[in-house]
């Protein structure tokens, strides 16, 4: 586990050297490398540190997700050597936390998952912070902190704790196949579903990615939610009886993908909008993931080749995405739609971001395009008409992602509007190395399958045809083409000039707000919807903290000492008057005997 | 050798009492010595003790009519909780040194430190025979003592409000002790024998009222539902007695006085009910505190008390017959004190350099590291967030909670438990985005302050992993 030693080590170096970036970049690069490297050969470690004892293992799933850990740890650490600004602990934070992935999908047991997710969680809100100074910072860092801690670190303890109680063990291996009572299956999804950003638990994310520094924003939207599917991916695998929870995960899949695609189109912030088309990629691995749990043979295989598929490309080109805006935000100072002209300053970032938009809007021959055929095909074939349904939102959804995206690409073409300057060479190489295997994994899928031994034949060949030819997908594929050619190639120009009488005119722009404006009114609809929870919420504390709450023991005990208090403020006012007192005393006396002799019933 | 290095380190705690007759620097010069001393003689006899763990049971006083009367048991158990006790106390009154003088901020004291290392000493003598009592008897003795000085010192500064909240504090465990410690001496009376033992011989009946008296008497010292309003009132203590008294050993003696009744006792399981319907309105009330609080020291009054029901929890479940009920206990007994420690002391630093509590008026604290980290580290890692103490000790009560998910209130009780983290996690995220994140002037922070608060951080990442070999833990 030569990884985890250098993952140590530049987090020790990023503890007592509070600067050193490059130094930390360039050896959690190293590490990645070594964890990629690792994982292909297979790890089988024991280890036995100061009485404690872990065991870590790679199995067909974890070695897969390691291999992505470690590529995608790679390309941002190489960004980060030139990128990221060290603040408080980040710099330490930042090793861990892709070491902290690495152990959680290499943990053979759930106790070892628990402890290094809660550490993953606990990392990124440190990487979070790092831009404390930011009001937005610090509201988006209660909302993901608390919002995980409720939904996330909650279900899951309450989950494993009753796996232990009944069975005595976490151990994988021993609760394979095991009955568990249903609830904890639920419990399991809320947890996972809150992780990875699906409707109703996504609220978090358009807040949290954005206010993050740009490599951070990458391992988050890229890395991190993938974490979330291999825990479901591992329950999902683990114990029988997840059907009952498929319909759930298919239905909050789709209003995921529904959500996340119209709410990133009436974005203005770059990040915003890719922070939404994370939310909407979620969705379609969630849609994947419950169409695996629900079909059966030839479909089911298709399904989870298209899961892993589709996490690898979203891993690929989100990263590569956020690293990009990161160069622009880096350069610019800004990450706003309204830019212009970059592509003449930044060539680079702007090839590279075509083959990244590309890719996320899932267009031949580039990577996304065969995951979400393979959705299309999963979704579409099954008899289900949930799936099929589905199947015909994510299309609709893809379109609308694609429109997104060129929102994005009008920042690199006509006049520059600010100053630029092309990113650092090592910030370009790990976006170099992402958008490489973007083009590779869209030509060459088959490498990805055979590490998954996911065995469906060509998957082109599915495509094409055959005895899987089905006429909805096709036309409906063919019409998305069509409409996305239709919105991405400009227009035939207008070449004639306006007629003025003189005066200068402004060359007209479309602002970026105003694109889509029919599909950009359900966006607008549903962020207000948004705004009146917080709004509620807010107005809930409010008038909380105007309530006073008095000590309880004090309202039960007071009366009784105020009583007390009484009784002996009229005695010591008595005593003042000695014939009054004298009196009453006597008084006293003779209700005193007579109460006895009442009772002892002389009387 | 264990028995009489622990008799010595008690001994020598009382000895500190001398401290009531001098001034400030000759009170300085006697305690240290006296107060290290203490602490290493009880971490020798700890060494010694888990090299060869063996139970010893000390008879020092035993009468033919009523039995064995005083005596030491020294155990698993109480070796532990000494550790803690002894460990954090020292911490503390050394961070007292420098809090209790002049240069403080907020509470400006000229030659009062005699005054308060008396008490402080008193108490950590009491608290530490407390924890190595063989008899009831003995028991209620050290109990009231240790409720004298915590009289003492939350009265301290002398002022109106000090002396209610300092009548508060020791008239209501007081009460409890009536009802609880009174009727156990009673019951001794009855059978002739006042040793810890006798309580298992007990027929059901009795053991019920007897168990439930006990546990009046316990909840009252950790401040449990309907008794808990002493605790945030008596925040006007000065710090270093807040941190000793209410986050590492008084409140936590409760909780030690019923580990010990039920490793005695074995009490019926009917007594869950009653504890755990208490332990959830504890932790209600623990919640709907939370956003309320301005002041920092009753915002760590209340989160006292709910990490409180949470070692709670632990003794329940080993009432219902869970085995590893107690160590969930001290396990989070352990964890809970050196970071409830770290979070007064740093709140502690406030009042001495910023010379107010109010969380609304400190700003500034990424200015000074060490106080930035210090509450962040504090308020973080009592909400439970690793690789902090309490998350293992939360982690290991979900583990090993096992009978507690069959019952309807021990469900709702770990999901208080749950909501009470979360809810303590927003209020304390809130606070360091107000206090932590925000423009402020930069504080000197002298070494003295500044080495308690790493040394706190540095045991609160190793408790768990102590907590994990002294009690064998998962």
């Amino acid at each position: 586990m030569l990884f985890a030693l250098l993952f140590i080590i530049a987090s020790i170096i990023g503890l007592i050297k509070r600067e050193q970036v490059k130094i930390v970049g360039l050896l959690s690069a190293l590490a990645s490398l070594a964890l990629v490297v690792e994982a292909l050969s297979g790890i089988d470690a024991t280890y036995s540190i100061l009485g404690l004892e872990f065991a870590f293992m790679t199995d067909t799933i974890s070695r897969y997700f390691c291999i992505l850990v470690g590529i995608s740890g790679l390309a941002v650490s190489l960004y980060t050597a030139e990128y990221m600004e060290p603040r408080h602990l980040n710099l330490a934070a930042y090793s861990v936390f892709i070491l902290s992935m690495a152990l959680i999908v290499l943990s053979r047991d759930f106790l070892e998952f628990i402890i290094f997710w809660e550490l993953m969680t606990i990392a990124s809100y440190v990487l979070i912070v790092t831009y404390y100074d930011n009001t937005e910072t610090k509201k988006a860092s209660i909302i993901y902190l608390v919002a995980m801690h409720a939904f996330n670190t909650a279900p899951l303890l309450l989950a494993i704790g009753a796996i232990y109680s009944q069975f005595g063990t976490l151990d994988y291996s021993t609760l394979q196949g095991v009955y568990v009572p249903t609830w904890v299956i639920w419990a399991f999804l809320l947890g996972f579903i809150s992780k990875a950003g699906i409707f109703p638990v996504h609220f978090w994310l358009p807040e949290a990615h954005p206010v993050a520094p740009s490599n951070v924003s990458a391992l988050l939207s890229g890395t991190m939610l993938k974490m979330a599917i291999y825990g479901m991916i591992r329950v999902v695998e683990l114990f029988p009886g997840s059907e009952a929870i498929a319909r759930t995960m298919v239905v909050l899949a789709i209003l995921t993908i529904a959500i996340g695609a119209i709410m990133a189109l009436v974005q203005k912030d770059i990040k915003r909008l890719m922070a939404y088309s994370s939310v909407d990629n979620m969705g379609y691995l969630f849609l994947a993931l419950g169409a695996y749990i629900m079909l059966d043979r030839v479909l089911k295989k298709i399904a989870f080749l298209a899961l892993l598929l589709h996490a690898f490309n979203h891993l690929v080109f989100k990263n590569l995405l956020f690293m990009l805006s990161g160069n622009v935000l880096h350069a610019t100072g800004r990450k706003d739609l309204e830019l212009r002209g970059l592509g003449k300053k930044m060539p680079f970032t702007a090839v590279m971001s075509v083959v990244g938009i590309l890719s996320v809007s899932a267009v031949p021959p580039l990577n996304g395009f065969i995951s979400k055929w393979l959705i299309y095909q999963a979704t579409f074939l099954s008899k289900d008409p949930l799936l099929v349904g589905g199947g015909v939102i994510s299309l609709f959804a893809s379109a609308l992602t694609l429109a997104a995206y060129i929102k994005i690409y009008r920042i690199f073409t006509g006049e520059p509007n600010v100053e630029a300057h092309e990113a650092a060479p090592l910030m370009l190489a790990g976006e170099a190395i992402l958008a490489f295997l973007c083009v590779v994994a869209g030509i060459f899928p088959g490498i990805i399958a055979r590490i998954i031994n996911v065995d469906v034949g060509n998957p082109w060949l599915i495509s094409i045809g055959g005895a899987t030819f089905n006429a909805l997908l096709f036309a409906g594929t063919l019409c998305s083409f069509i409409i996305a050619a239709a919105i991405a190639l400009p227009t035939k120009k207008n070449l004639d000039a306006p007629w003025t009488t003189g005066e200068p005119v402004d060359e007209f722009e479309q602002k970026p707000e105003h694109m889509f404006t029919p599909i950009a009114k359900f966006g607008k609809k549903l962020s207000f919807i948004g705004e009146r929870i917080e709004e509620r919420f807010s107005s809930f504390e409010r008038w909380y903290s105007s309530k006073d709450l008095g000590y309880l023991d004090e309202i039960m005990f007071m009366p009784v000492i105020k009583l007390i208090e009484g009784t002996s403020y009229v005695i010591k006012e008595l005593s003042k008057n000695l014939n009054a007192l004298l009196a009453v005393t006597f008084l006293v006396l003779f209700t005193i005997v007579l109460t006895m002799a009442v009772l002892a019933g002389v009387i | 050798m264990i028995f009489e290095l622990i008799a010595l380190s008690i001994v020598l705690a009382y000895v500190g009492a001398v401290c009531f007759a001098l001034d400030d620097k000759k009170a300085d010069t006697l305690m240290l010595p006296l107060l290290w001393s203490s602490t290493i003689f009880q971490v020798i006899a700890g060494i010694l003790f888990y090299s060869s763990p063996s139970t010893i049971h000390m008879k020092l006083l035993v009468s033919k009519s009523l039995g064995e009367i005083y005596g030491f048991i020294i155990d698993s158990t109480s070796i532990f909780t000494a550790l803690v006790v002894s460990s954090a106390g020292a911490i503390f009154l050394t961070y007292a040194v420098r809090y209790m003088d002049d240069k403080n901020l907020g509470h400006p004291h000229r030659n009062q430190k005699g005054r308060f290392y008396g008490w402080m000493m008193i108490f950590l003598g009491s608290t530490l025979a407390f924890i190595y009592s063989s008899t009831i008897l003995q028991m209620l003795i050290f109990f009231e003592l240790m409720s004298l000085a915590c009289w003492g010192v939350v009265g301290f500064y002398g002022s109106k409000k000090s002396e209610r909240s300092a009548l508060k504090a020791l008239l209501i465990p007081n009460f409890g002790a009536v009802v609880g410690f009174y009727t156990a001496v009673a019951f001794g009376f009855k059978y002739g024998d006042f040793g810890l033992g006798f309580l298992g011989n007990l027929p059901e009946n009795e053991k019920l009222i007897l168990f439930i008296c006990l546990m009046i008497a316990a909840f009252t010292k950790s401040a449990q539902f309907p008794f808990y309003s002493w605790i945030p009132d008596a925040m006007v203590a000065p710090t270093p007695a807040s941190a000793f008294l209410h986050g590492a050993a008084m409140v936590e003696m409760g909780v030690y006085l019923l580990i010990r009744v039920v490793q005695s006792m074995n009490p019926p399981k009917e007594t869950f009910y009653p504890m755990a319907a208490i332990l959830s309105l504890t932790m209600i009330i623990s919640i709907l505190a939370y956003p309320k609080q301005t002041d920092a020291k009753r915002l760590l009054a209340y989160s006292t008390i709910a990490e409180c029901a949470i070692m709670y929890i632990g003794v329940a479940a080993a009432v219902l017959g869970h085995p590893v009920g107690i160590k969930i206990a001290l396990f989070q007994l352990m964890n809970h004190a050196y970071l409830k420690g770290l979070a007064f002391l740093t709140a502690g630093a406030f009042t001495y350099y910023y010379g107010t509590l109010d969380m609304t008026k400190i700003r500034g604290l990424k200015e000074t590291p060490i106080l930035g980290y210090g509450w962040a580290i504090s308020l973080l890692g009592l909400a439970g967030l690793p690789p902090f103490g309490i998350f293992f000790s939360k982690l290991y009560l979900f583990l090993n909670a096992g009978p507690l998910y069959n019952s309807p209130l021990g469900t709702l009780l770990l999901a208080l438990v749950l909501m009470d983290s979360v809810v303590l996690l927003a209020v304390g995220l809130r606070s360091i985005n107000l206090m932590v994140f925000s423009e402020g002037s930069r504080k000197k922070v002298d070494a003295i302050v500044k080495g308690a608060l790493v040394g706190l951080i540095l045991l609160s990442l190793v408790s768990a992993y102590m907590g994990y070999f002294t009690l064998e833990v998962i």
